[in-house]
């Protein structure tokens, strides 16, 4: 993947979403140039918006790279979402069930392999329907976020919710991820599983064997095949993998921040990690890139939410998947020509 | 005809200045390895492909190659044959004809039928102007095309590797016919790379090279002198390998092939190929089998991966990740694949370099003991092909059983021990002795299922 041609891309779907943006601003009765100096201002001179924007792209993080892996492949996962719910769901009924005193090197590797195997196993379903049954990943996928989202509000009314909340009971205390303490921001120590996640992707995909033959099975599938590299069995991990890493988000919202499972902790995360995993060229820094980006975008609504409201931001954000979307093969050609 | 053009696809240049000069009532050959240029020269003349600069003429007029489209190509009298069928498969040959030039709601087919029918008698055709081309076998697709040209008034008729899927009994029919054409004064422009056929019926024939023009002989010059304008050097001609061992190593759908023979697998394509080769690939173990696809692009190499990746396609357990450069460096040098650089993009290979990616991938494959080579020259040049037909007899040499399955009967002609026949998905029979003079013949009748 060139990454010259990949930064260009984004940078040229940025400008474009901006324009638009500075339009939708006018046309909501502002000076586009005020609002971006205040969101940029007040985002820089506060603390607490950088403790913020980690938060919020923490999550992003997980199901930028669990999209990303599978785009690796030459899949496309959009199940993301259900694959969060899941890992969300394992996460917050195993820290849940855990007696109140259990340590935490008990009881954070405890959540941690039940949002990851929670998520691995939506994936791996939906990667064996492709592998083995040939039923596209983008249907089966949307199909699972649905039963997911539908069962794990089943599991919840049933078992977990109580006191009229669509909330579970909190996680054993030694469960909790620390807040990292900036500014009384909800970032906490689950920024660095999402770090280790991105550097275990790239690691995964420069430096390992399968992961090297991932790639292949994503650029060519058929002379893969033909290789005698096993394409049916690379989907079922590569979809395995993803959802393990969409699962993984629960490290963020169930330990992290809320301390326990609520119905609708990752709504929309797991499709605006398609966004960051597009935005972001497929490449893990680029994904962490993006994340942050968009982080910063919904933070900038509350930013300048005395100026334009904060659906305008909202609006943004899809804005610039759009222009990357409508903008990546356009300027791709453009910069192959020139080169 | 007369045609000069430059054209240039980015860094790459496709035409240098290349000319071609036709004169009325002849059969002119255009020959060249690929990437000469030779298909492109004639999507300039018929308006396909925009020159960068060119001159054109045609009967003494000259066109303005800026305004020159398909259509106005048409309405000076020129129609080309293309390489890959250009009908629509799912409309009548009539229905294809009419496409593109019917004006108003109605559109009017009896006509146009009649007079299809015609033309196609005219020069010993027979073509159904009703049939569906999806229904037709690939000559008779071809002889539509060539009625549905002549029917929209072509006075010059290009054929782009017309003989390339034909029988050897179809490829005689077709000259007939083209000679009947050019007997009532009619012109042909026929791209080739089969120099026998260029002997057999070419009046004068012109050779491109690296998008330039390089010679043109009278269409009985010597075969030799003609190839050294091609490749600018001399091709050594491959010898058949040695006497193959008794022992059988592979033994599929009924056809046996024994260690260190070549068995060569004959016939028209869609008669059951792919279907072989698909069954051998998966029943061989695949440690033992070196397998090249006949699909190069989609089956033999990941087109946007480096050569040094595609070299270790599905050999990684072997080579490990550290081993790619050095493995790909070796095989760049020994199977002279260019550019050396093992960092190369696959897509960005001439097709004879990708094709040796592939062959020295498979080939190379320790503990190989059967080889499967599925069209393995298909586009590829004349170098390229003396090297990967080299190396396909050192493995038979060195004992491998080797299945050539190939569409080119000189191909199995030189290179086979013995060869079978496919025609509808079974082996129709087979020939022993590939030196006999009437060999080429009775592959052929076996081809068309003639014999059974």
């Amino acid at each position: 993947m060139n990454v010259k041609t990949e930064v260009s891309v984004a940078l040229v779907a940025l400008l474009v979403a901006a324009a638009i943006g500075s339009i939708l601003i006018v046309i909501a009765g502002a000076s586009p140039l005020e609002v971006w100096i205040a969101v940029i201002d007040r985002t820089v001179r506060d603390p607490y918006a950088w403790g913020q924007i980690l938060a919020k792209a923490t999550p992003l993080v997980f199901s930028g790279l669990a999209v990303a892996i599978a785009l690796r492949a030459g899949l496309f996962n959009i199940g993301g979402e259900g694959q969060m719910v899941a890992g969300c769901l394992a996460c917050g009924a195993v820290g849940a069930a855990l007696p109140a005193g259990t340590p935490a090197v008990i009881a954070i590797p405890a959540c941690v392999i039940a949002a990851a195997l929670a998520g691995a196993a939506i994936g791996a379903l939906t990667g064996a329907m492709r592998a083995y049954r040939n039923a596209h990943e983008v249907i089966v996928s949307i199909m699972m976020n649905a039963i997911v989202g539908g069962v794990a509000l089943w599991i919840g009314n049933t078992w977990l919710f109580t006191g009229g909340v669509t909330a579970g009971p909190p996680i054993a205390h030694g469960a909790e991820l620390p807040a990292l303490g900036i500014a009384g921001s909800s970032a906490n120590v689950s920024v660095f599983f999402a770090a280790l996640a991105a550097g275990g992707t790239w690691w995964w995909f420069e430096r390992t064997k399968t992961g090297v033959e991932w790639r292949w099975v994503g650029q060519g599938p058929r002379a893969a095949a033909t290789a005698g590299i096993r394409v049916p069995r690379a989907y079922v991990w590569v979809m395995t993998a993803s959802g393990a890493l969409a699962g993984l988000s629960a490290t963020h919202a169930v330990m992290g921040w809320r301390h326990a499972y609520q119905d609708d902790l990752v709504r929309n995360l797991g499709f605006l990690g398609i966004a960051v995993a597009l935005l972001g060229g497929g490449h893990p820094l680029g994904v962490v890139i993006a994340a942050l980006f968009i982080g910063f975008l919904q933070n900038a609504g509350l930013a300048a939410a005395d100026l334009v409201p904060k659906s305008l931001f909202d609006v943004l954000s899809a804005m610039i998947i759009l222009a990357l979307a409508a903008a990546s093969p356009t300027v791709r050609r453009a910069l192959e020509k020139k080169a | 005809m007369q045609i000069e053009a430059d054209k240039r696809y980015g860094d790459n240049v496709a035409l240098d200045g290349a000319t071609l000069s036709v004169e009325r009532g002849t059969i002119h050959a255009l020959v060249g390895e690929n990437g000469a240029g030779k298909s492109t020269l004639l999507k300039v003349a018929f308006g396909l492909v925009r020159a960068d600069r060119a001159t054109i003429a045609i009967g003494g007029q000259t066109i303005d190659p800026t305004t020159n489209t398909p259509r106005v190509a048409r309405g000076r009298g020129l129609g080309l044959v293309q390489q890959h069928g250009a009908l629509v498969g799912s409309l009548s040959v009539v229905e294809n004809a009419v496409l593109g030039r019917a004006h108003g709601a109605w559109v009017e087919l009896a006509a146009p039928a009649a007079s299809i029918d015609r033309v196609a008698k005219e020069i010993g055709l027979e073509v159904d102007p009703w049939a569906i081309v999806d229904a037709l076998p690939v000559g008779v697709a071809q002889r539509a095309e060539i009625a549905i040209a002549l029917e929209a008034g072509a006075k010059i008729l290009a054929l782009d590797e017309p003989t390339a899927l034909l029988t050897p009994q179809e490829v005689a029919g077709l000259f007939a016919a083209l000679r009947t054409l050019v007997a009532r004064g009619d012109t042909v422009i026929l791209v080739t790379h089969k120099l026998d056929e260029v002997r057999a019926i070419a009046d004068r024939v012109t050779v491109l090279r690296a998008g330039k023009t390089v010679a043109t002989f009278a269409g009985d010059a010597p075969t030799d002198e003609i190839v050294r304008a091609m490749v600018g050097t001399e091709i050594a001609r491959v010898s058949k390998p040695p006497p193959p061992r008794d022992e059988i190593a592979l033994s599929i759908e009924g056809i046996e092939v024994k260690r260190g023979e070549i068995v060569g697998v004959a016939g028209v394509e869609g008669n059951g190929q792919r279907e072989l080769v698909a069954a051998a690939a998966r029943t061989i173990p695949r440690a033992a089998l070196a397998l090249i696809p006949e699909d190069r692009h989609a089956e033999g190499l990941v087109l946007p991966a480096s050569v040094a990746d595609n070299l270790a396609l599905g050999r990684l357990d072997e080579l490990g990740l550290a081993g790619r450069r050095a493995h790909a460096a070796a095989l760049c040098k020994d199977f002279d694949i260019r550019p050396a650089d093992p960092d190369a993009i696959a897509s960005s290979l001439s097709g004879g370099n990708q094709q040796k990616v592939v062959v020295a991938r498979e080939l190379t494959r320790p503990g190989v003991t059967i080889v499967i080579a599925a069209q393995p020259t298909r586009g590829v040049d004349l170098a390229a092909i003396a090297l990967i037909h080299a190396r396909l007899r050192a493995a038979a040499e060195a004992g491998a059983a080797v299945l050539l399955v190939s569409a080119d009967l000189d191909e199995i002609l030189a290179l086979a021990h013995r060869a079978v026949v496919l025609y509808r998905g079974e082996v129709a029979g087979g020939v022993d002795d590939l030196a006999a003079p009437d060999a080429r013949e009775q592959l052929g009748a076996l081809m068309t299922g003639a014999r059974a």
